[in-house]
């Protein structure tokens, strides 16, 4: 086995803990220093008639840094594991090479050129091993649940400001607004499909499935319920008209026959 | 030095050799080969909203009286059962006089998200086996879920069980309380309401970048370097054409990985929670639209599919199926391959589709 290269990567694993360690002293460091500096500036109340607006950006500020120091956080635990697949690495190549008699008399190692894709396999098969098992890990979950969770308030503050700040004094739609018609539009196409269904099944003289669920209608009782489904019916067409709906369009419709391929 | 000088041509004539695959390789996509997918022939009978109801032409004079309806996941597309022309789930099963029907959920837009399961299951899967049991003039029709169509399905088959003659399966997940598949232990500390909040369609993307961590080191690096090995340098007629078709095949199989649609919020939501963070189902706790779903009443033949090496769904997620419903004719086989491998594979044409078509002839009639 070649030493030098063997204490060549033990330092150098050395130096990347605590190249790691460092880091996540920097960091903590400087969380520490912002939240007693622009973190308290940013929750200072503001004021004039722009303050509603300045109070939002300033907010977006302290989810900025929380973003960014998770997202430290969960490198540096990616380096971590990195670290563990290279060595792990490292030793499967050593014993490897001991397995094979892939070394000199001396004692010195080298790699046959023949076998440069064995490496490749010990390599991938050792990091995609390492990496799975940091994966399945509930430490890695709850990582990446966090870093989503504030990447998602952060997103959310960035639409905030765009619609806020560009959308609503050009008089353009947010998201809001959109999701109103999308809603409006879900509960349209839902009761037409509704009536529809209604409407074929009353044209077949026999009740709806719905109605029978519902009610838990005995058999002997269906005349019963297709008159109380019948008044349903009306009811519903009344409630739609004063929407002002049109009717389905085709495509909504079934029976529709075309050629796909 | 000798030895050096021997090494450094030994490592000049690999490289060599790896460059010349890989150019090989780069020379027939840049001749942009074919590679169509979902190519059996078809017609689409019925749609709604964005999901179509897909019939396949049979292939045989007659066909068995009960016809199959396959149910695909909401992620990815169901032409992974008919990827390749010479190895397609549906072409085989069209081939054993089976009636096909598929359904394309389509791709989810901002006017879907409202979608709930309850939409997706006693609406259209419901609305697509009337529409079946309308045009063959039958009570009820043999149910294929694959994956999360497999849970769909189970679903379907424990509130409409009138409606469902047959139940099959394939590597679908009702139990999920296993931590085998990090999916498993992701989903219970993902801020699901927070995700479909702001969201409120779920980008197919970010769903394909959390399969793709599942083993980035395969997926990302291992598996081109994989691609470009398996091209042949021999410049013979047969070498072409088999470094074609591999290259055909690799290209195909990209699409459809890559082939996410986005997911309705409302449903995306109560399958996380509902499943993945509950794991209601397997405990008879889970409603749809205000509907208690009991395995129990799940009395139909059934015919359970798992793949031994599926790295998303693990057996440990399919097996307490058979022990959950209360059908007496049922079964379950495990088959040696992965969870894509059951589709796409060899043993999939020479085991899976001979298998499912044994078990449902009888069955069909």
């Amino acid at each position: 086995m070649d030493r030098d290269i063997e204490k060549h990567l033990m330092l150098s694993e050395d130096q990347l803990k605590l190249s790691l360690e460092t880091t996540q002293e920097f960091i903590d460091m400087w969380t520490k220093s912002y939240q007693s500096t622009v973190g308290k500036l940013a929750q200072v109340p503001a004021f004039g008639p722009v303050r509603e607006k300045q109070e939002k950006i300033m907010k977006s500020l302290p989810l900025y840094s929380k973003l960014y120091t998770t997202w430290v956080d969960s490198n540096i635990n990616l380096q971590s594991v990195l670290l563990e697949a290279t060595r792990r690495t490292f030793e499967k190549t050593v014993e490897h090479q001991v397995e094979t008699n892939s070394c000199t008399k001396d004692g010195k190692s080298y790699i046959d050129p023949e076998k440069y894709k064995e490496f490749y396999k010990i390599w991938i098969d050792t990091y995609s091993d390492t990496f799975k098992e940091f994966m399945k890990s509930g430490h890695y979950a709850s990582d990446m649940g966090k870093f989503a969770s504030i990447f998602i308030d952060f997103q959310k503050s960035n639409r905030e400001t765009i619609e806020e700040n560009f959308l609503k004094p050009n008089n353009l739609p947010t998201m809001t607004d959109v999701d109103e018609i999308h809603k409006e539009l879900y509960d349209l196409r839902k009761t037409v499909k509704d009536l529809v269904r209604d409407m074929k099944e009353l044209s077949k003289g026999i009740p709806n499935d719905k109605t029978v669920r519902e009610n838990d209608v005995l058999p002997e009782k269906v005349e019963e319920s297709k008159s109380q489904k019948v008044e349903g019916y009306k009811s519903q067409k009344v409630d739609i008209s004063t929407k002002k709906v049109e009717s389905p369009k085709k495509s909504e419709l079934p029976n529709k026959k075309e050629v796909h391929t | 030095m000798n030895n050096t000088i021997s090494d450094t041509m030994n490592y000049m004539s690999l490289i060599d050799s790896d460059l010349h695959k890989f150019v090989k390789g780069v020379e027939i996509i840049m001749e942009s080969p074919d590679f169509s997918v979902g190519t059996t022939p078809s017609e689409v009978i019925y749609t709604e909203d964005k999901m179509k109801l897909i019939h396949y032409i049979p292939t045989t004079p007659v066909q068995h009286k009960v016809p199959v309806l396959v149910v695909y996941a909401l992620v990815n597309r169901y032409y992974i059962l008919d990827l390749q022309p010479d190895k397609s789930v549906i072409k085989k099963l069209l081939n054993e006089g089976l009636d096909v029907y598929v359904i394309d959920w389509g791709y989810p837009k901002g006017s879907d998200k409202y979608l709930t399961l309850d939409d997706y299951i006693s609406g259209y899967i419901n609305n697509c086996i009337d529409k079946i049991r309308e045009i063959h003039k039958i009570d009820n029709v043999t149910l294929m879920g694959v994956c999360q169509g497999g849970t769909f399905s189970i679903i379907y088959s424990a509130l409409y069980p009138d409606k469902v003659k047959n139940l099959i399966t394939l590597v679908a997940p009702v139990d999920f309380s296993t931590d085998k598949c990090s999916l498993n232990v992701w989903a219970r500390s993902l801020d699901v309401d927070k995700l479909v909040d702001y969201y409120g369609i779920i980008p197919g993307d970010l769903l394909n970048s959390a399969f793709l961590l599942l083993d980035p080191f395969r997926l990302l690096i291992d598996k081109y370097v994989g691609m470009f090995d398996k091209i042949d340098c021999e410049s013979d007629e047969n070498c072409l054409k088999a470094n074609e078709e591999n290259m055909r095949n690799f290209l195909r199989m990209e699409k459809w990985i890559f082939d996410s649609p986005d997911q309705a919020g409302e449903a995306y939501r109560q399958f996380i929670k509902d499943c993945y963070q509950k794991n209601l189902l397997i405990k008879n706790e889970m409603s749809i639209g205000g509907k208690k779903i009991d395995l129990k009443n799940i009395k139909m033949p059934l015919l359970n599919i798992m793949a031994e090496f599926d790295h998303l769904v693990p057996n440990e997620e399919s097996k307490p199926l058979l022990g959950a419903v209360s059908s007496t004719d049922k079964e379950e086989t495990v088959f040696p391959t992965g969870h894509i491998g059951i589709f796409v594979g060899s043993k999939s044409q020479k085991n899976v589709c001979p298998k499912i078509a044994e078990w449902l002839k009888p069955r069909s009639a």
